[in-house]
């Protein structure tokens, strides 16, 4: 326990129906980079509240910097100097980076506001790790990465000895991860630690001194550097073994692209960052969009939720000028949809038939189609399951639904952002199988992502975005599931 | 087995247990009055409590629309003073019945497009969205008539016209029922029907459940939104055209703090105010709970004040047990 911050011993943690962590056994040390790689997304949630704000445990302790915090005899109720950082910011918008750093983070003990003060202070600190921003940028104003790093500085400087990155790769880009790792590994040697929980294999390989692997609430094995590259791939496939995935997605590439002309087509898009976008969808293609610079890609992803309009250019399909988020023929999913896609208050079948009513006379006023659609669905998504309500469906029903909506819908075009963002390995086999019967049915699908591992299988092209062009990156042919992983 | 089946289907309808609740609740209420009251149980005051509660129908269908996306319209009372004033000044002025509830009907019917375009295009806030237009729908229900009442509606078109509108809104009956009750069923049906059987309906709900979701969906947002405001103003200028005939005249007070009656059915009957859920058949029940308590509390001779508060607990619970049922959920 000598060098320990965290240790997690023999800890159960249930709510009232469900045990969300189970005989959970961890770890880190000072200085140590801890990897997690959850194999399924069960009791992640729980453990990271847990580590930060102490719930009521059935059994266990959690010992944090030394200290008991937490124990299943009694209960403290106290929360621990930990910082979790995800894709939410935790900054409060409207605030500059001093006062999100200092007054309202446990920066300084000052009362009165005196600004210069507090930039003499935090300069070392940016200098420390050579990141060049305005102390005076409000937080809304920072890009993901630039909040990330205020969002590390301000744990730092208030004093948090250990640190969670969640999904970091979710939401920065490739090049900004490299520069992350440095700053990581930077304080390590100044004895902070970290928890980096993801669900790609490669990234953990790269910068972890150790990984545990979790599933189902439990911590299965912890592997060291070395027994990674032996063991990480092995446990990886069994992961997803039970997901239909591997054998249903060969012979994906042979699928019919209709090469008569592009579907969806993005003309001259000029907006703050990106300038004279041009991209050509064509019919039936996967096509992986990759972010290499964030603001671009969060400036794309805007103009396709129709947030915001581009200064100049437009979505064309066929060559008509479309709004996407007012035509059937194109079907936008959004990140994590399983939350944001879902219609939580509509019954399983007003959320699977919303969208085919444009192609199914009345539908909602004849209940005999809705049967018969159950009768045909029955086999591929259960019998009883249209009776479920939707709230109550696991992550991964929810995420069947909202893409049998689209099957349903038959767009000319799927366009899914971030799809794999929070994923689990089984939902990120399962999303993939879901993009596969896209395909099949003919639906181009357009992926807008960070990290493109989860999508090479299915990947006809590969577009790079940068801040005004799209540079395509070459497939090397043949490589090997586990591999690509 | 297949009536238990059938019972569990109804059961399974999103909102129907609300509206099955509001219902037994409506029951217990009529029969615990009676029995203080014989007299409420009397066939007159059935026939009243039909008359009465078809405003606070209208009113709720209206508020019910606008709930089930998630908003709000503190508009109604106000259209509804609107229409009465403006369908009795334009009569006393000559112009004919019809005509006047046409003009008043298309001027109610913009205040609805004005609502729907500053919630569903420019994103304002319901509540003071709505809240610019009741002032601006009360104010003109103040000056068509110069700040003051109308005189009586037949003054320039005769007793007999005068008495066929009164007659037709409010004081006939058709199958020994009234005709503002069957006005208002019909008008129920028109759109239990459109949100229960339709596209629109679907998307309403939609909307109210998830709008980020549903503008994805390809689900038009804005002339969504719209069309519920529209909802809304149709139903709050029909009950002006019901309270000018009850009166024969025009009052500029007409319709004071009806939106929030019109909440109030919609809650009691199982309408989310956080949108996404209820059914219109709720709302029914809701109403006829609300002018059941008053039309009960009367009978029994309690205060107003009295009335006033058994309501609004009564409101509060509804909306309380809503909010804790989907806690649970959660």
């Amino acid at each position: 326990m000598e060098n320990e911050v965290l240790h997690m011993s023999r800890v159960t943690y249930k709510t009232e129906d469900r045990v969300l962590l189970q005989d959970f056994e961890l770890s880190v040390l000072e200085g140590e980079i801890l990897g997690i790689l959850p194999l399924n997304g069960y009791g992640l949630k729980a453990f990271l509240e847990l580590i930060k704000e102490n719930l009521p445990l059935y059994f266990g302790q959690v010992f944090y910097e030394k200290k008991l915090v937490n124990s299943w005899k009694d209960m403290h109720r106290i929360t621990n100097d930990i910082t979790v950082i995800e894709d939410v910011s935790s900054l409060v918008a409207g605030q500059d980076i001093l006062s999100n750093i200092y007054m309202i983070g446990k920066g300084s003990d000052q009362y009165f506001i005196r600004e210069q003060e507090l930039e003499k202070k935090l300069r070392p600190f940016l200098e420390d790790i050579g990141f060049e921003i305005s102390p005076y940028t409000k937080a809304e104003a920072l890009t993901a990465f630039e909040r990330v790093m205020v969002e590390i500085l301000r744990a730092v400087i208030s004093g948090h000895r250990l640190i969670v990155l969640h999904e970091i790769s979710s939401f920065i880009g490739e090049w900004q991860m490299v520069r992350l790792y440095e700053i990581m590994n930077h304080y390590v040697k100044q004895g902070f630690s970290f928890i980096f929980i993801s669900g790609h294999v490669e990234e953990l390989k790269g910068v972890c001194h150790r990984t545990a692997l979790m599933s189902n609430g439990k911590i299965l094995k912890i592997l060291d550097r070395e027994e990674m590259d032996r063991h990480l791939l092995k446990i990886y496939k069994e992961g997803a073994g039970n997901v239909p995935l591997a054998n249903k997605i060969e012979g994906t590439k042979t699928i019919s692209k209709n090469q008569d002309g592009p579907v969806l087509e993005i003309r001259n898009m000029t907006g703050q960052i990106l300038q004279g976008l041009e991209l050509r969808v064509a019919r039936g293609e996967y096509l992986v969009i990759k972010a290499k610079d964030n603001r671009a890609f969060e400036e794309l992803r805007r103009y396709v939720l129709g947030k915001s309009s581009p200064k100049e250019g437009a979505f064309y399909l066929n060559g008509k000028k479309v709004d996407l988020t007012q035509t059937r023929d194109v079907a936008v999913i959004k990140e994590r949809a399983d939350e944001t896609m879902i219609f939580p208050r509509m019954s399983y079948m007003d959320n699977l038939m919303l969208t085919a009513d444009h192609r199914i006379k009345n539908l909602w006023s004849s209940p005999s189609i809705a049967r018969s659609i159950k009768r045909e669905l029955k086999d591929e998504l259960g019998e009883h399951i249209f009776e479920k309500k939707v709230e109550n469906l696991s992550q991964k029903n929810k995420i069947t639904l909202v893409y049998y909506r689209v099957l349903m819908q038959r767009p000319k075009v799927a366009i899914c952002i971030l799809p794999f963002k929070d994923a689990d390995i089984r939902l990120r086999a399962r999303i993939m199988d879901m993009h596969h019967k896209l395909l099949k049915k003919g639906i181009a699908v357009v992926t807008l992502t960070m990290n493109i591992t989860d999508t090479m299988l299915l990947a006809d092209r590969v577009l790079e975005l940068d801040k005004n062009k799209l540079t395509e990156l070459k497939i090397e042919e043949g490589q090997d599931y586990g591999e690509k992983l | 087995m297949k009536i238990k089946k059938g019972i569990k289907q109804i059961f399974e309808i999103r909102g129907m247990g609300a509206t099955l609740t509001a219902f037994v609740g409506l029951i217990v209420i009529y029969v615990a009055f009676g029995i203080l009251n014989p007299k409420v149980f009397s066939g007159q005051n059935v026939l009243n409590l039909l008359r009465s509660m078809s405003k606070y129908l209208l009113i709720g269908i209206g508020q019910s629309y606008v709930m089930i996306t998630g908003n709000i319209d503190l508009s109604i009372g106000s259209v509804v003073a609107m229409s009465a004033m403006l369908t009795a000044t334009l009569m006393t002025l000559g112009v004919s019945p019809l005509a006047a509830m046409l003009i008043s009907l298309i001027c109610g019917l913009l205040i609805g497009v004005v609502n729907g375009v500053l919630v569903g295009k420019f994103r304002l806030p319901p509540f003071i969205a709505t809240l610019g237009t009741m002032f601006v729908a009360r104010g003109i229900g103040y000056m068509v008539n110069g700040n003051r009442n109308t005189d009586n509606i037949g003054i320039k078109l005769g007793k007999d016209v005068a008495d066929k509108f009164q007659n037709f809104f409010y004081y006939d009956k058709t199958l020994g029922v009234y005709n503002t009750f069957w006005i208002s069923l019909v008008i129920f049906i028109v759109f239990f029907v459109l949100l229960s059987r339709t596209r629109t309906g679907r998307h309403i709900y939609a909307i109210g459940s998830n709008v980020d979701a549903a503008r994805l969906s390809g689900v038009n947002v804005i002339s969504t939104t719209i069309k519920t405001y529209l909802v809304s103003a149709f139903c709050s200028v029909v009950v002006g055209f019901i309270l000018c005939a009850q009166a024969g005249m025009g009052n500029m007070e007409a319709g004071n703090t009806y939106e929030m009656y019109g909440v109030a059915a919609g809650v009691i009957g199982g309408v989310s105010p956080l949108g996404g859920s209820g059914l219109l058949l709720g709302t029914f029940a809701g109403a006829a709970v609300w002018q059941t308590l008053e039309n009960g509390l009367n009978m029994i001779g309690a205060q107003v004040g009295i009335q006033r508060i058994v309501i609004g607990v009564i409101v509060v619970f509804a909306v309380l047990a809503d909010a804790v049922l989907r806690n649970r959920k959660q």
